[in-house]
């Protein structure tokens, strides 16, 4: 028989090259930037922990895959993802089970019990992450100062208890991460610079790190203008005040949150004002919790209570192009 | 209290006490009324109303009735009773007088009687010694507080069904899990207004 004339299948008929795990390579190569000066400033101990948290997490979903007789998902490299993001928001001086245990619970608990990639209703590195700092405050917090290993306090820790920490942390310092902090989160231009990336090449909407920027900027001001704290700084001029606003965007887990913990695709919104409310509602958290809250920092609190707000951000629909003409 | 403490305390009991994701009452509707939007927000309206009619009701009882007897140790019994009856009287009232709210409030006015939230907030009214206007705002921002976690909670329950959710862990045991992670979310309220 020859070849038959007309093939008829269902769409799609043209493929994109974009998969999930190219797509996940991609978010790995935006990271490398935040990796490569995490380990530059905290030595090996950064990339062990980094390492031993992505290979609990891929190892985690490989057994349970195996275990629940699944197919096994792991070339994907979301679990890989997770685990490097993770490593990334943890203190370099953390003991080798912290990341571990983290890993794991990110991928089981986080993800697949909720049926994995696709299914879960908030961040999984950040539930590990929150589970791991009610857990284990004290190894939570075990930060390096940079090229040494001493534990000491992150600036955040500091302005908790004394707002001249503000006049002490040098701004370009803090943005190039000279002082103590999570691994990844601590060098604000290597997360422009990979979130960036992943902007440009539309794999991140930019409208949450925009609302998440401006969101921390708008509280920061706020802040500055009205609370009797950082008023006993004596700060007038705007500039001085958008100086405290620049510490809050380079410290702690703002910019990380921004373009890679906020941006996640599950769990994040699809409606392009749903998309900026939601950021926007992360950069507010991150500040009022630094300001007048209890936790350190709000920015990884923010990503997941917004997240929890995400079904009801979907709600704000889009306008529909043209009209229905009255009497058709 | 000024009206700025007053602001505090509405978003301390909203957000930071929140009555289900902080202090874990009222659990049994949060999981059974979640799994759709429309029945959450019916069950939320219906709270807010109740709760804040309980409280003020709850507190006139323990300090008109209950204190001047001497009867402080039948407060649990005395508080189920008129929170039963009230809600019965809601209903009835408001089957005569509201028709349409009554429908749109369905089997979830009834069931408010079983609540714990309710009843529980009765009691941390008495136990922090509020005067009037307290109880009033505290039942009214708890109820609050309840509606939204409920009303997020039914938001991302909806998404379940598209979720490959094993079969041991569908249903209650998946809702308990996203339970726990809303709680660890809303945990990053904590210190936000000063005392507890």
């Amino acid at each position: 028989m020859s070849a038959p004339l007309l093939t008829v299948s269902t769409s799609p008929h043209w493929l994109g090259r974009t998969t999930v795990r190219s797509m996940h390579v991609e978010w790995l190569i935006a990271l490398a930037p935040a990796l490569v000066m995490g380990v530059y400033l905290f030595s090996y101990q950064a990339l062990i922990v980094v390492g031993l948290s992505a290979a609990a997490a891929v190892a985690a979903e490989a057994a349970y895959q195996k275990i629940a007789k699944q197919p096994i998902l792991v070339g994907d490299l979301h679990a890989l993802l997770m685990g490097v993001l993770l490593g990334l928001i943890l203190p370099a001086g953390a003991p080798w089970w912290l990341p571990v245990v983290g890993g794991a619970l990110a991928v089981v608990l986080g993800k697949l019990f909720f049926g994995g990639l696709g299914g879960y209703p908030m961040n999984p590195v950040l539930i590990a992450w929150a589970a791991l700092a009610l857990s284990w405050p004290e190894h939570m917090q075990s930060f390096f100062m940079p090229f040494t290993n001493e534990v000491s306090e992150t600036p955040l820790m500091m302005l908790k208890n004394d707002v001249s920490t503000l006049e002490v942390v040098g701004l370009s310092g803090l943005w190039w991460g000279q002082f103590p902090g999570a691994i990844g989160a601590n060098c604000g231009w290597a997360l422009l610079l990979g979130g960036l990336y992943l902007v440009v090449r539309r794999l991140v909407p930019w409208q949450i790190p925009l609302g998440v920027v401006l969101g921390a900027i708008l509280l920061s001001l706020l802040a500055a203008y009205t609370d009797p704290n950082l008023g006993q700084l004596g700060y007038n001029t705007f500039g001085q005040n958008f100086a405290i606003a620049l510490f809050h965007l380079g410290a702690g887990g703002v910019m990380i949150s921004a373009f890679f913990l906020g941006t996640e695709p599950v769990s994040s919104p699809v409606t392009p004002w749903g998309m900026f409310l939601f950021g926007l509602g992360i950069g507010f958290m991150a500040v009022i919790v630094r300001v007048w809250g209890g936790p350190v920092d709000g920015a990884f609190f923010g990503v997941l209570v917004m997240s929890a707000a995400t079904p009801l951000f979907d709600r704000i629909r889009p306008k529909v192009l043209g009209k229905v003409v009255p009497g058709t | 209290m000024s009206f700025g403490d007053y602001m505090l305390f509405i978003v301390g009991a909203i957000l930071v006490n929140n009555i289900l994701l902080a202090k874990f009452l009222g659990n049994c509707p949060f999981l059974g009324v979640s799994r759709r939007m429309d029945t959450a927000t019916g069950m939320s309206m219906a709270v807010i109303f109740v709760m804040t009619m309980a409280g003020m009701i709850t507190w006139l009882v323990q300090y008109y009735v209950l204190e001047p007897l001497s009867i402080e140790y039948l407060q649990t019994i005395a508080f189920i009773l008129v929170i039963a009856a009230l809600v019965q009287l809601v209903e009835i009232v408001m089957q005569k007088s509201l028709p349409a709210l009554y429908r749109a409030l369905g089997i979830f006015l009834p069931l408010i009687t079983t609540n714990c939230a309710v009843l529980g907030v009765a009691i941390i009214n008495i136990k922090e010694e509020y005067n009037f206007l307290d109880t009033v705002i505290f039942s009214f921002a708890s109820a609050v507080g309840y509606s939204l976690a409920l009303i997020l909670f039914a938001g991302i329950r909806e998404r379940f069904v598209l979720a490959r959710i094993p079969k041991v862990f569908d249903g209650t045991a998946i809702g308990l899990v996203t339970a726990g992670f809303l709680a660890l979310a809303f945990s990053g309220f904590a210190g936000l207004v000063g005392g507890h």
